[in-house]
């Protein structure tokens, strides 16, 4: 997620192209109605679909090129704009896209479409026609984590093709970058998915320069749940190598690991989610220090076996606000025994505050703050001490979830804040760090066009977000002892059913008149259906909750259309077949009375529980787990950007030492530009050393990539 | 929703917005779909789309799916939606039993049929 230059100039070079190309002058703005634009007679300029990222894939532009080239295509460039097309062609390509599917780790999703008019030329009588797509999709946990909040709502592509499958299942990212301990570097990682197994994810990464070198090879799986306590494990096994130099040391490691960790529901309005896992790792530490020149107790390269637990929250602090804080712990052991020879504690806090101003527009601060400490009991490889720079390290193995390890100091490159004097011990056994990168959005291409968004345009997303809350308080509410009580009143009406039947077959015979067999007949099949209802809600209820559809069309049926429940239908043929002239004797009366009681009884528990405790406890629960989505929905209308431009400032102070508490605080300051692309964000500057001391370099380059939480 | 950015009258202009939803018990997905069409003289018709899939093993077998057009003499009631902007407790069941009731004796290919259309137009006025 950072000092990758490479992959930073070739999304500017997507993008701003992109970007500039699309955007409108105010004089080319479509303010007439399709209808003027036919009358005037216009041409189609291009035809072009609108959905994030989608310049991303390649085989994306390629699928939506054959779709809006295809010859049942109303509309194209180059033919004079009709607006009966314009229409039709809408409806052509909502046709054509493939249905939403939602998973465990992805449980909503939304898709909302409108095709507009865009570079309405007036001089030449050109316009083009563009269909804006966006879909969203929610992930309990990443949408909630500090980390990745908001980085995987917005969907990569809206049309599927086979290549953005494939690439969804082995996914490649070349990249490369620089920073002056590692020298220019380039590599490539490759993600494996295979939905439903053990290991869902298989990661293989390598990079590599003329002083450096790291590996990674990672099977990993994750599982989320709809209900209870504990809504997100993840687990991954590891086996990660480096070699990355520093300014006076080069640190190496070679480590197999396996790890887990949990995640909670949201508690509270904030959202606040604990995790808590843990990890076992055994390897190497190696450094090229000769063993003479480390201090009493610590080894230039040993062996190395630890186990970590750790445990953090994050929490939402009103509208665009985020904090976390972390703590781990580290056992770890040096020698062929396991025994304990050094235990390692770290904190890392952080906030993200976003104060949004004019038109998608904001000042962001990302604060954060870590400290750290090692006691040794026995004997310390050199390569566990603390090192510090522009890179960060993380305690845990996960991109979900950040630990910060070390001093993270943007003055100083990687692994090159390593002592207090110039022939001073290497490495740290305290640090304290403290970061602050403030930004304001200069300039910004909204996500969302302006001119789509209209009240016709929020009213859809309204639909769609009310559909959802309404299928969750149904399935909430099946889910209390109200309404299982109410659907054990099954029991006696089926009894009642087959009681009716039974007298039925008494009358039923050969010698009756016709119209007494064909009333038999109706009631037959309307009982017969009653009894198939009656005994799928019966079934349902053994595993399951029965269908709200289901016990309504029984015993309450639609008044509105009109439509009688099944059961009343069947006691209506009964009586239509007991005022038959030459009916047999019969006890169907009775059967009727009684099972008229058994569905009045059934029907008004039913009909009672929309105005019960269950059902605003079960309204409750589903309009708390849409207040995410609603926001997100909010936000990506009034907040989100395709691109956007901030200067940003950094202030870091940091302090490494050994037991004594000597040296200085060291700092960085300096300026940078951070490039947004949707929730992807790039910084990049400089920032000096100001009390730097003769062995340290006066500055840095900096560079970072990460997911912003525009939608926390 | 706070979003409000109320723009010039251009006539009539097509939407649509789907929603699919894993209900809680990971047991069934719903798909949920209101599409806003456009006819040539500006007035406006309206799609529905319905498809509730139950899990079957370790597969979504689909048990409902309800595609209608709404037509112009049933025009109040999706309006009538897209006022209220929500489905009752009554409609959702309605298109979940009634009018997959009704969609599964219609012949495979039926694109239109007036007592389907009829069912669901009610459903979603309910």
């Amino acid at each position: 997620m950072r000092k990758v230059v490479f992959k930073f100039l070739l999304v500017l070079a997507l993008i701003i192209p992109t970007s500039i190309t699309r955007a409108q002058s105010p004089q080319d703005k479509c303010n007439l109605t399709a209808q003027d634009y036919q009358d005037q007679n216009y041409v189609i300029r291009d035809v072009r679909f609108d959905t994030p990222l989608e310049w991303l894939f390649g085989s994306v532009g390629d699928e939506v090129k054959q779709l809006l080239t295809s010859p049942d295509m109303p509309v194209r460039a180059g033919k004079v704009f009709v607006k009966a097309d314009f229409n039709n062609s809408f409806e052509f390509v909502r046709r054509h896209f493939p249905e939403l599917t939602v998973s465990r780790s992805q449980r909503l999703r939304i898709r909302i479409a409108k095709p507009g008019l865009e570079n309405c030329d007036a001089q030449a009588k050109f316009l083009d026609v563009v269909y804006h797509v966006y879909t969203l999709g929610f992930s309990y946990y990443l949408t909630r984590a500090f980390e990745t909040g908001g980085k995987d709502e917005v969907n990569r592509s809206v049309i599927e093709t086979s290549a953005t499958r494939t690439l969804a299942h082995y996914f490649p990212v070349p990249y490369g970058g620089y920073n002056r301990s590692r020298n220019i570097f380039g590599g490539s990682s490759v993600s494996i998915k295979q939905p439903g197994g053990i290991l869902e994810k298989i990661d293989l990464e390598g990079s590599g320069s003329s002083s450096s070198a790291v590996g990674r090879a990672e099977g990993s799986g994750t599982q989320d749940y709809g209900t209870g306590f504990i809504r997100h494990l993840e687990y991954q096994f590891r086996y990660y190598y480096s070699n990355l130099p520093g300014q006076n040391i080069t640190l190496k490691q070679g480590l197999g690991l396996g790890q887990f960790f949990a995640a909670t529901r949201a508690i509270g309005p904030g959202e606040l989610v604990f995790r808590f896992g843990g990890l076992v790792e055994g390897g190497n530490k190696l450094t090229d220090i000769a063993p003479a020149n480390v201090a009493p107790g610590e080894l230039a390269s040993s062996r190395y076996g630890s186990i970590k637990t750790f445990v953090g929250a994050n929490l939402r602090l009103g509208k665009g606000h985020a904090i976390k804080a972390s703590y781990g712990l580290q056992l770890g052991s040096a020698n062929e025994r396991n025994h304990l020879d050094y235990t390692k504690q770290v904190l890392d806090s952080a906030a993200n505050l976003r104060f949004s101003f004019g038109d998608h527009k904001a000042f962001t601060a990302d604060l954060q703050f870590t400290a750290g400490s090692i006691h040794t009991r026995r004997q310390l490889p050199v390569g566990e001490k603390f090192f510090g720079g522009n890179a960060e390290q993380n305690f845990i193995a996960s991109d979900s979830w950040l630990i910060r390890s070390n001093p993270f100091i943007r003055s100083f490159p990687q692994n090159s804040f390593d002592r207090n004097s110039p022939g001073g011990i290497l490495g740290g056994n305290r640090f304290f760090s403290a970061n602050a990168t403030l930004g304001v959005t200069v300039w910004s291409k909204p996500l969302v066009p302006s001119e789509i968004v209209d009240d016709e345009f929020n009213d859809a997303a309204e639909i769609g977000l009310n559909f959802a809350e309404s299928s969750l308080k149904t399935e909430y509410l099946k889910e209390t002892t109200e309404f299982k009580a109410m659907a054990a009143k099954i029991e006696p009406l089926l009894e009642s059913l087959e009681k009716a039947d039974q007298e039925l077959n008494t009358i039923d015979g050969p010698a009756l008149p016709q119209n007494l067999k064909d009333q038999i007949a109706t009631t037959r099949t309307d009982l017969s259906a009653a009894l198939t209802t009656a005994r799928t809600i019966k079934d349902a209820l053994k595993n399951d909750a029965p269908k709200t559809g289901d016990i309504r069309k029984l015993v309450v049926g639609f008044p509105s259309i009109p439509i009688d429940s099944t059961v009343t239908t069947v006691i209506k043929d009964v009586q239509t077949l007991t005022s038959l002239p030459s009916v047999p004797s019969n006890h169907l009366a009775e059967r009727m009375i009684d099972l008229e009681a058994r569905r009045k009884d059934m029907a008004d528990s039913f009909t009672s529980l929309s105005s019960s405790p269950a059902e605003t406890n079960a309204a409750a629960k589903a309009q708390k787990d849409m207040v995410y989505p609603r926001r997100v929905f909010s936000q990506l209308i009034n907040d989100a950007n395709l691109i956007a431009f901030s200067p940003v400032a950094i202030f870091d102070a940091a302090k490494l030492w050994q037991f004594d508490n000597s040296g200085k605080t060291r700092y960085a300051v300096g300026p940078g530009l951070r490039v947004s692309v949707v929730s992807l964000d790039v910084t990049a500057g400089y920032a000096w050393n100001p009390n730097r001391h003769p062995w340290e370099s006066r500055g840095a380059f900096l560079f970072t990539m990460e997911a912003s939480n525009l939608f926390r | 929703m706070a979003t409000k950015k109320p723009k010039a009258k251009k006539g009539c202009t097509p939407i649509s917005v789907e929603v699919a939803i894993l209900t809680p018990d990971d047991k069934h997905q719903i798909n949920f779909g209101l599409t806003k069409g456009c006819n040539p003289d500006d007035t406006v018709f309206w799609i529905i789309d319905f498809i509730l899939k139950e899990q079957k093993g370790s597969a979504m077998v689909t048990r409902v799916e309800v595609h209608v057009h709404i037509g112009k003499d049933q025009q109040k009631d999706a309006e009538k939606l897209a006022k209220t902007k929500k489905l009752s407790d009554e409609a959702i069941d309605m298109l979940n039993s009634v009018a997959a009731d009704r969609a599964k004796q219609l012949p495979p290919g039926t694109t239109n049929d007036p007592q389907l259309n009829k069912i669901v137009s009610t459903a979603i006025s309910t």
